[in-house]
C-alpha cells in the first residue's frame, strides 16, 4: 500500500464505493488475504451518520481532552517507581529536610564510606559510636548510638516498640516497616517523626566532625524536641497528635 | 537558599522559561544540553557552573517525576514531545484553524504519541484516516 495514499485516505473516502480496495497493491500472502476477509467482516458493520462529525478522544486524560501533562506523563509508563515516595513527599516535614531523605534513599549523603572511596579526608570510624566505620545505613539505624536515639525519641510518643533492632540494618527496610505498622494520621505523624529523627542524627553526627562537639544522646534529644515544637507551630498535624497521644 | 528551595526555582522559573520555545520549536540537543547545564549548575551550586563532583545524583534521575525518584523537575526533550503533540491534536480536532491545511512537520516520536493517544468514535468518517487511525472498536487496521 502507497505511503502517501494511506497518509491521506479519510475512512468516508475510503468507504465511498470501497475505494480502499484500491489501495491495496500488490501480491497478496495467505495471512494477508485472512486478514482482508476478517476487515471486510468488520467494514461491513460500519455505518455512516451524516449529521454528526468524528468525536477525537485523548485517552491518556480523564477528560478526554489534549493536556501537556497527561502526554508527558505517559512519556513515562513503565518506569519503575520510587517506594520510599509517600513516605518522604507526602509527609510534613520542612523541604530540606524531605530533599535530605531523597539523598538518603538514594544513598548520596557524603557519609565517611562515600568519602573514602574518593579519597577524601573523612573521620576513620563513625563519630557517634567510635566502633564501625561510617555509612549511611549504620549511621541511622545500626549505630548504637542511633538505636538509643530512636528507642527515646520513639518512647516519648508511646511507641518504643518500633525502634530499630539490633537486626535491622537497612534504614529503608526498617522505615517501610514501621510505616506499614501504624495507619491513618499516625502514619503521617510517625514518618514526619522519622524523618525529624535522621535529620537530627544528620545535624548531630555534622556537629561532632565539623565543629568538634561531644555525641550526646540528650543534647540530641533536646535538639530533636525543640526542632518538633518548631514544626508543631507551623503546622505539623500529625506530630503534634503523636506528641500529644504519647504525653495524654 | 537550600537546595530544596533551588529545586522550585529550577522548575518554575528557569523550565517555565522555555516552555514557550519548547511548544512552537524542536529545539536541537545542544541548545537542550546547554540549558541544561544552567539547571543543573543552579540547583547544586546556585551558579551557572558545576562540576561532577558538586551534583550528588545524576541528572536524567533528577529529571523524573518525584513517584519516580526523581525531583519533579521536567526532562526538556520529553517536555518538548509532549507539548507539540497538541499541533497535530489540533489539527485532527479543530480542523478549521487557520493555519489547517498548512504542511505540518512533526517528529516521528511525536506521531507515535499521536497514535498511542487518540481513539476515535466513527460519525461521517471526514476528518477520521482510513488506514492510520485508531477508529475500528478503538484500534487501527
Amino acid at each position: 500500500m502507497p505511503k502517501r495514499r494511506a497518509n491521506k485516505r479519510t475512512v468516508l473516502e475510503a468507504l465511498t464505493n470501497q475505494r480502499w480496495l484500491e489501495d491495496i497493491q500488490g501480491q497478496m500472502s495467505s495471512d494477508a488475504v485472512m486478514e482482508y476477509l476478517v476487515l471486510w467482516d468488520l467494514i461491513e458493520g460500519v455505518v455512516l451518520q451524516q449529521d454528526s462529525p468524528d468525536q477525537h478522544i485523548w485517552r491518556l486524560s480523564s477528560s478526554g481532552q489534549y493536556t501537556a501533562k497527561s502526554a508527558y506523563d505517559a512519556l513515562f509508563q513503565g518506569a519503575i517507581s520510587f517506594a520510599p515516595y509517600e513516605r518522604i513527599w507526602k509527609s510534613w516535614a520542612p523541604p530540606k529536610c524531605q530533599f535530605f531523605m531523597w539523598l538518603v534513599a538514594h544513598r548520596r549523603c557524603w557519609t565517611a564510606d562515600r568519602l573514602a572511596r574518593r579519597n577524601l579526608p573523612h573521620p576513620a570510624r563513625c563519630p557517634l559510636c567510635d566502633q564501625v566505620e561510617e555509612d549511611i545505613q549504620h549511621l541511622l539505624v545500626g549505630c548504637v548510638f542511633a538505636r538509643q536515639f530512636w528507642f527515646d525519641l520513639l518512647r516519648q510518643v508511646g511507641l518504643a516498640v518500633l525502634a530499630p533492632q539490633p537486626c535491622d540494618t537497612s534504614f529503608d527496610e526498617w522505615w517501610s516497616k514501621d510505616d506499614q505498622s501504624v495507619t491513618g494520621d499516625m502514619r503521617k505523624g510517625l514518618n514526619s517523626l522519622i524523618i525529624l529523627g535522621s535529620w537530627t542524627i544528620w545535624r548531630h553526627r555534622n556537629d561532632c566532625v565539623f565543629n568538634g562537639a561531644t555525641p550526646s544522646i540528650a543534647a540530641a534529644l533536646v535538639m530533636a524536641k525543640d526542632e518538633a515544637h518548631l514544626w508543631s507551630m507551623s503546622g505539623a498535624k500529625g506530630l503534634s497528635l503523636l506528641t500529644t497521644m504519647g504525653v495524654g | 537558599m537550600t537546595r530544596a528551595g533551588r529545586v522550585v526555582q529550577v522548575q518554575f522559573v528557569l523550565t517555565s522559561m522555555v516552555v514557550y520555545q519548547l511548544m512552537a520549536t524542536d529545539l536541537p540537543t545542544w541548545a537542550l544540553k546547554a540549558i541544561d547545564k544552567i539547571r543543573r549548575g543552579f540547583l547544586w551550586r546556585g551558579r551557572k557552573e558545576a562540576q561532577g563532583g558538586h551534583c550528588l545524583i545524576a541528572w536524567p534521575k533528577v529529571c523524573r517525576a518525584r513517584e519516580l525518584g526523581g525531583l519533579g523537575i521536567s526532562d526538556l526533550k520529553l517536555l518538548g514531545y509532549a507539548l507539540r503533540v497538541r499541533w497535530p491534536w489540533l489539527k485532527k480536532t479543530k480542523p478549521n484553524k487557520p493555519w489547517a491545511s498548512l504542511p505540518l512537520q512533526v517528529s516521528k516520536e511525536i506521531e507515535c504519541l499521536l497514535a498511542i493517544a487518540v481513539t476515535t468514535t466513527v460519525g461521517n468518517c471526514a476528518s477520521t484516516l482510513f488506514w492510520k487511525d485508531n477508529w475500528l472498536d478503538g484500534k487501527s487496521i
